[in-house]
């Protein structure tokens, strides 16, 4: 009876040391590639509660980690934030926030159909707004091919 | 080499409206590091704006002008199609030129 405890235990705590090495090594070469800096892509394509949502957002987030870089992808309702005049429900226009957020470092790049199917030009947009030719795309792109971590607010 | 500015040019009625976003720190030479060294000024001084090579636009700019400046104005004559280049030179010597079509 006591003997069988004891092999039953031996085998558990094996399992749990495998278990462990494992876990140790798995994750190993995603942190091993000496990465630097976080990377962070904000999806936008919500509208502009999202959009100011995603401000303080962004502000929170470069106050506690100000080496990040960020890019926000707009595309759909997401991009209103960015035509000029535009304004939250209190009736602030967003230039000042989009235009401090891009001083700090952060990127906002806009989706080219997106502008061709609401009819939006791409005069209208915000200076600090760049253009690229598919939101769905670049978000894929800067997840699987640049390493960004993936924040929808 | 400096980043690229933003320029856009659009023409309406004759007038041209053109708007320029620079990316520069436009320190100022007042400000310290975390060390307590100043952090020596380092801004734009300079800024002309041309149009079939005739200046249309100048500006001096000094340490109280913001980072990442950005600057609008309207000049009359211009047509859709043609060029508008943008020239800022800062005070370590330092340019950037950009140009945009007038739309």
């Amino acid at each position: 009876m006591r003997r069988a405890f004891f092999r039953a235990t031996a085998a558990l705590a094996a399992i749990g040391l495998t278990a462990k090495a494992s876990a140790q090594q798995a994750p190993a070469p995603a942190s091993s590639g000496s990465k630097g800096r976080v990377k962070v892509v904000y999806q936008l394509s919500e509208g502009n509660d999202q959009a100011v949502r995603a401000m303080a957002n962004l502000r929170n987030h470069l106050n506690g980690a100000p080496d990040t870089k960020i890019v926000v992808v707009a595309f759909g309702f997401g991009v209103d934030f960015l035509v000029e005049g535009a304004k939250d429900a209190r009736g602030n226009t967003f230039e000042a926030p989009v235009a401090a957020l891009s001083s700090s470092g952060v990127e906002f790049r806009v989706c080219r159909n997106t502008l061709t199917a609401r009819r939006i030009s791409e005069q209208n947009l915000l200076m600090d707004a760049k253009v690229v030719q598919a939101g769905v795309v670049e978000v894929a792109r800067l997840q699987f091919e640049e390493g960004y971590a993936y924040i929808k607010p | 080499m400096a980043d690229p500015m933003r320029v856009r040019a659009t023409e309406n009625g004759g007038v041209v409206d053109v708007k320029i976003l620079m990316k520069h720190d436009m320190e100022t030479g007042q400000r310290k590091d975390a060390s307590g060294k100043t952090v020596p000024a380092w801004h734009i001084q300079t800024v002309t704006a041309s149009y079939k090579g005739k200046d249309v636009f100048q500006a001096q700019f000094g340490p109280a002008v913001s980072k990442d400046p950005f600057l609008n104005f309207k000049f009359k004559g211009g047509a859709k199609g043609d060029k508008v280049t943008v020239t800022w030179v800062d005070n370590r010597g330092d340019k950037r030129t950009d140009e945009a079509t007038i739309a």
